[in-house]
């Protein structure tokens, strides 16, 4: 983390194009006093940094103390009670069971977890085809623009009509799917069935933003690095594999960093998809299409959180969790991209 | 092997003209066969993309008669607009709000989107003219702080972020949806900076000189010059606002009154109820999802140049 700051700081360092050297000296020299200008400078500068402060650092502060304190969050007038790190046990041990809780949270959280995972997962399949589609297109064939532009309409589409649109395919009386294979099944009452839905929608609509993406990371890759590579015999696929793949690897762990964090958070397409049912059924069909942020959602919902306090502060756990588990997983990603650059130096 | 008989390979082929015409032969074919191959995938990817489409457009315009006789996916449908006029006249909200809740979505999901996304922008570059063009004591320190916060993912407290909002007592207003975005993201500054960063500084203290105070600086001269990064912010926005689900749904605790498109489209299967309705709620996913299109078609350019400057400004 400390490394890319580094970097971003020397990077807006660098003196813009055109602009003389003397120039970017003469400024470094400059005293900068505190004068009216230079508060009114200040205060322009501050204003992203304030309302970040306001909103996400009291929410940050908040949900924080909410993991070890009851908040009735309708009513702030209530004094915080300290809960004996209940909201742990309530999230972790699926054998802590105490009477007055009638909802299983814990089992319901590892649930989500093992899905969450697997939609995270699903995003290496929209990487693979948006590596794949755009290797193709920058071979600059006929129709190469036209099909770049055709692929990034699903991603402009929104997630509710997307999730619409998977649903009315999977339908089970009028659905696309049955009519093409002859099969009769709800497709969306199938538990086994509604995760892969989930994962179908969301790599229909991911790939778009990766080739847009890749198109300048493909257009700059050295072309003398493939002549030299024809010349001592390489094929297509060694090119590809040898060439192709280092030069854009920067776009594609920006890729994973950013597809694995919004597949950590995916909400929409999952509660459109697999919405609601009866009873325990909170994610859909037995549950196979909750994720860990409908989890969140849910307990801290109107009709939950009412019956008791200590919802909002599982809410909170969880919460903390997913943002340990983005964290993490953009480090590792890190990691590997360091490793991997100074191999190449 | 001399200069002299290089060329000659390479020109004309006099050096070995058989082996040579072989291979660009065989290179030729499978050029033709790696073509064939590489544009079947894109059809077939095509196919994928655009199939579902074609599902939720045909049944768009499917009669609710012929939906109901066949109670199977009709893949050519006898022509009919009748979903379309029922997304607005078949509304059962529509007669208690005076207006359809899709046009009454429609225009809460502008103004909604709007005040934020254009205030955001103009305090962002107001924050990013500092950066770039002004100095006080400590910018480089700021900055660093700045860029930091921008990089924590706090996407995990996008939900939990409720019980905070609930406590100030902004929930089931629109609040939430729109102050945070007044003051700007540290995000977009950064990207807005870079650009600044092109634009010398010298023309700006000519301007100064002139007698142009900073914010006519800013206003005049710095918007204007960066106009495409401006645009490319604001397109990238604008698709996130009007397709956003999720804090809408939050925040806004299910009032009525500013329903925004996405929450009345993730509702038709219970504003439109009845057998063979669907149709009526395929044709609201494509009114939803039109107009994002068409402006597409008439700006591809500008859309895939501002989601992939405005994705990747981390």
């Amino acid at each position: 983390m400390t490394d890319r700051l580094k970097t971003i700081a020397a990077e807006a360092d660098i003196p813009a194009v055109g602009e003389p050297a003397a120039a970017r000296g003469r400024n470094l020299k400059k005293k900068r006093k505190w004068t009216p200008q230079s508060v009114f400078a200040f205060v322009l500068a501050l204003l992203p940094l304030v309302g970040f402060v306001i909103f996400s650092g009291f929410t940050l502060v908040i949900s924080f103390t909410a993991m070890f304190f009851n908040i009735n969050i309708y009513d702030l007038t209530d004094p915080f009670v300290w809960n004996d790190f209940r909201a742990f046990w309530l999230v972790f041990d699926p054998n802590y069971y105490p009477n007055e809780f009638a909802i299983n949270v814990s089992g319901y959280f590892y649930k989500s977890l093992g899905i969450t995972f697997w939609i995270a997962c699903a995003q290496l399949i929209s990487l693979s085809i948006a590596i794949g589609i755009s290797w193709l297109l920058s071979k600059k064939w006929r129709g190469s623009n036209v099909f770049m532009v055709l692929f990034f309409v699903p991603y402009i589409c929104s997630g509710v009509a997307v999730s619409l649109m998977w649903r009315w395919v999977f339908n089970g009386n009028f659905g696309l799917i049955n009519a093409l294979f002859g099969t009769d099944v709800d497709w969306l009452n199938e538990p086994t069935a509604v995760p892969w839905i989930i994962i179908l929608a969301i790599v229909w609509q991911a790939p778009g933003y990766g080739i847009v993406m890749y198109r300048a990371a493909f257009a700059a890759v050295d072309p003398t690095l493939y002549e030299a590579a024809s010349l001592d015999g390489a094929n297509e696929w060694q090119k590809f594999r040898y060439i192709t793949l280092p030069s854009i690897s920067p776009t594609t762990f920006y890729l994973l960093i950013a597809g694995v964090g919004a597949g950590l958070l995916t909400y929409d397409m999952a509660a459109l998809i697999a919405p609601q049912g009866w009873g325990d059924n909170i994610g859909g069909p037995e549950n196979m299409g909750l994720t860990l942020m409908r989890l969140v959602y849910w307990l801290i919902g109107d009709s939950v959180v009412r019956t008791e306090d200590a919802f909002a502060s599982c809410a909170s756990v969880i919460s903390w969790v997913l943002f340990l588990f983005t964290g993490i997983a953009s480090m590792i990603l890190f990691r590997i991209r360091n490793r991997r650059m100074k191999d190449v130096n | 092997m001399s200069t002299e008989t290089l060329q000659a390979t390479q020109f004309d082929g006099a050096g070995a003209p058989a082996p040579a015409a072989a291979l660009a032969a065989k290179r030729k074919k499978k050029g033709i066969v790696g073509k064939i191959v590489g544009y079947t995938v894109l059809a077939i990817y095509c196919i994928f993309l655009f199939l579902p489409m074609y599902t939720i457009l045909a049944t768009s315009f499917t009669s609710q008669r012929e939906l109901t006789s066949t109670m199977s996916f009709v893949w050519w449908p006898q022509f009919t607009v009748q979903p379309y006029i029922d997304v607005f006249e078949q509304d059962p909200y529509a007669w208690s709000n005076g207006i359809s809740s899709f046009a009454l979505g429609f225009l809460n999901t502008l103004w909604i989107t709007l005040i934020p996304l254009v205030t955001g922008l103009i305090v962002s570059g107001l924050s990013a003219y500092s950066f770039s063009k002004l100095e006080f004591p400590g910018k480089e320190k700021l900055f660093v702080v700045e860029v930091f916060v921008s990089m924590i993912p706090l996407g995990a407290f996008g939900i939990i972020s409720y019980i905070f909002y609930s406590m100030i007592g902004w929930t089931g207003t629109v609040l939430p949806l729109i102050v945070p975005g007044l003051f700007g993201s540290v995000g977009t500054m950064f990207f807005l900076r870079m650009y600044f960063d092109g634009v010398p500084k010298q023309i700006f203290e000519a301007a100064r000189i002139d007698g142009l105070g900073q914010f006519g600086c800013f206003f005049r001269m710095m918007i204007p010059l960066a106009v495409p990064a401006f645009v490319a912010q604001f397109i990238f926005g604008f698709v996130g606002g009007y397709n956003s689900y999720m804090g809408p749904l939050l925040y806004l605790n299910g009032q009525d009154e500013y329903i925004t498109l996405q929450l009345f489209l993730s509702r038709v299967s219970t504003v439109f109820t009845g057998t063979g309705m669907e149709n009526v709620h395929c044709a609201a996913a494509v009114l939803g999802m039109l107009p994002l299109i068409v402006i597409y078609c008439f700006s591809q350019k500008l859309f895939i140049n501002g989601i992939a400057v405005g994705g990747g400004k981390e």
